[in-house]
């Protein structure tokens, strides 16, 4: 009987394999449509930035079983929680790089001199093809998600009479070395891309990538805002407080600069447009980045299974209508720069 | 009953008066949850690690060294610090600060203003003077109508017009007024009279776009203080040059265009300078002057 179940499960994963082929093969026949939308650092960039991630804030164990469970289905309900809190972070984890390297993409592809302003326009519409794989892979890890929730619906399991955690525990949650190698990782990625991009910027002016994407005003607004928001909300360790705060005062200084934006629009000159949407997109990119590398990793290290789920609500709020909005201010600024509007 | 045994009890008994269990209950409520706590670790060495690499790190952030960062993240010092960087940020931020990213914003958006109005200007006179040049020292003279109406006028330094050539609908016509003959050809690329060669890059205001959008290279845009000028600086790669465009931010039209050797110094070398145009833009032209005729020792009007 469990040879029959086993001969079972292997066909339905050799199945989506072949799926999958399909699907590869049919986009690579397609031709010139698809070959538009594929770049393949970008691609890189999102996959490598999403394992950095999940080793950020998942253990090696934990990464395993859940991959084991999306694969051949759960053998424990408490795993099964961990498991769809795993590939929903995943989801979650691929949507935000797809955003910040849409965010990368796009300040490079602004100061990209070669091929003159059609060229600069092209590379700028492309910037936004990490968004698109992002996207993509956060569906993917999302199908799991819906998967394991369904079964858990069938099951529910009883609350853990111990809901939250004592803080004096979650105060110093000590990292495993999957965790470092994911810190590693992550800022290794990130920090690549930038150099790497940078490259292309002026050929005849080497430059500092801390000049094009450390913007002052934004930094002291956003870690300055980030810092008294934390203190009121407390709990720093649990790392909720850190992404909240990251995201409140992104959307916040972003928006800002945003009207400010249309302010200038209306009434000065294109020094000052270019000021206030070099606000918006370095306020994001800050925010973005905050939230990826201390807020998200503390909560996932800290948030697991059913508990502290209630307080998931406000997280999952920060993690999703964040990345979106600033895709939207990304689209704006695009907009905006390549309109041939100076005053309305 | 042995004696041992009553020794025993007696001892016990002695113990139980002597340490009576009267702790006030919160004491003994938190003993109890040691006692629990030590169980746990007890059972569970990986939360015993854990406390102990706690324990490690407490010790390392009370050490000596480490003590400034203590007296940093503490609330009475992070709150007013963290206020003070809002605000900077803010103060910063009304002062519009040079930044390289904005100074590329700023440079993009002006000329995508820039290509977009030349694109719709309803007529260009430019003059182009080509001092680098020494044999070949022409200077040129072209009025530009509509797409289907364009005078060049080819001239040397101190002398009359030698060649004048008239592009409309369907031909261009070009007057040699030295030899007083009129020549006809059917497209731009068929012209092979070389005084033209260098005007015919500037032939209409589209041209002009062509060229921003597809082989300039942006490189720098300054405006000069509060005037309404603003002056972008462009590489060719594949001339080996550099222009200074200056614009009038009024209109956001250009006022001159200078070319350079890309390694001469534009400020002190004006020797290298290897064209100079002028630009009018928006002015009317009478439309005579677009009709083919010979006119010897004619003047640029």
């Amino acid at each position: 009987m469990s040879q029959m179940v086993d001969l079972k499960r292997i066909w339905k994963v050799l199945t989506r394999i072949l799926i999958i082929i399909f699907f590869v093969t049919a986009v690579i026949l397609s031709g010139s449509f698809f070959a538009d939308l594929m770049k393949g650092p970008s691609l890189v960039f999102v996959l490598l930035g999403g394992v950095g991630m999940a080793l950020m804030g998942f253990s090696a164990r934990e990464i395993g079983a859940a991959f084991k469970y999306a694969a051949w289905g759960p053998d424990g309900k408490e795993s099964l929680q961990d498991s769809a809190y795993f590939w929903e972070a995943a989801a979650r984890n691929f949507l935000m790089l797809g955003v910040l390297g849409a965010f990368i993409s796009f300040v490079t592809a602004l100061g990209s001199s070669s091929g003159g302003l059609a060229n600069i326009a092209l590379k700028m519409s492309e910037s936004f093809l990490p968004a698109v794989y992002g996207m993509i892979l956060g569906v993917i890890c999302f199908v799991p998600v819906l998967k394991l929730t369904g079964e858990l619906s069938k099951h529910p399991l009883q609350e853990p009479s111990e809901a939250l955690e004592k803080p004096g525990e979650k105060a110093f949650k000590i990292l495993r070395l999957e965790n470092i190698i994911g810190y590693a990782l992550f800022i290794a990625v990130v920090g690549w891309t930038i150099i790497s991009s940078l490259s292309q910027y002026d050929a005849h002016r080497p430059l500092n990538p801390l000049e094009v994407f450390i913007y002052w005003p934004s930094i002291l607004v956003v870690l300055g805002g980030t810092i008294v928001l934390v203190m009121f909300i407390g709990d720093a360790a649990a790392g909720r407080s850190f992404t909240l705060s990251f995201a409140l005062t992104g959307l916040i200084g972003s928006l800002m600069a945003f009207v400010q934006t249309l302010i200038s629009f209306s009434s000065r000159g294109v020094k000052d447009v270019a000021s206030a949407m070099t606000f918006i997109i370095s306020s994001c990119f800050i925010a973005l980045l905050g939230m990826m590398l201390v807020g998200i990793p503390l909560e996932d290290r800290t948030i697991k299974t059913g508990k502290n789920k209630k307080q998931l609500t406000l997280s999952r709020i920060a993690w999703y209508v964040f990345p979106l909005v600033a895709l939207i201010l990304l689209i704006f600024a695009f907009v905006t720069v390549l309109i041939p509007v100076r005053k309305v | 009953m042995k004696k041992e045994d009553s020794d025993k009890f007696e001892i016990d008994d002695l113990l139980k008066q002597t340490l009576k269990d009267d702790l006030p209950p919160e004491l003994e409520n938190s003993m109890k949850k040691q006692l629990i706590l030590f169980r746990k670790k007890m059972e569970q060495p990986e939360l015993q690690r854990r406390e102990e690499a706690n324990r490690a790190l407490r010790r390392l952030f009370h050490g000596g060294g480490l003590k400034w960062m203590q007296w940093m993240l503490k609330k009475q010092v992070l709150a007013p610090a963290s206020i003070i960087m809002v605000v900077l940020g803010a103060v910063l931020q009304i002062t519009n600060p040079s930044s390289v990213l904005a100074e590329s914003i700023s440079l993009l958006k002006t000329s995508i203003i820039v290509s977009d109005r030349v694109s719709h200007a309803e007529s260009m006179e430019c003059s182009i003077e080509m001092p680098a040049e020494n044999e070949q020292y022409y200077e040129y003279f072209i009025q530009w109508l509509s797409p289907s109406l364009t005078r060049v006028q080819v001239k040397k330094p101190n002398q009359d017009i030698i060649k004048t050539m008239w592009i409309s609908d369907d031909k261009i016509t070009i007057a040699d007024h030295a030899t007083n003959t009129l020549r006809k050809v059917e497209k731009v690329n068929q012209i092979d009279a070389p005084e033209f060669h260098h005007a015919l890059r500037l032939l209409s205001p589209l041209d002009l776009v062509e060229q921003m959008e597809g082989k300039w290279r942006l490189k720098q845009y300054k405006q000069h203080g509060d005037s309404e000028r603003g002056t972008f600086t462009v590489a060719i790669p594949e001339e080996n040059t550099i222009l200074e465009l200056t614009v009038d931010l009024c209109t956001f039209l250009p006022t001159s265009l200078k070319k350079f050797l890309a390694d001469s110094n534009e400020e002190s070398d004006e020797g290298k300078i290897l064209m100079n145009v002028n630009f009018k833009w928006n002015k009317s032209i009478a439309p005579q002057l677009m009709l083919p005729k010979i006119t010897k020792g004619s003047s640029c009007a």
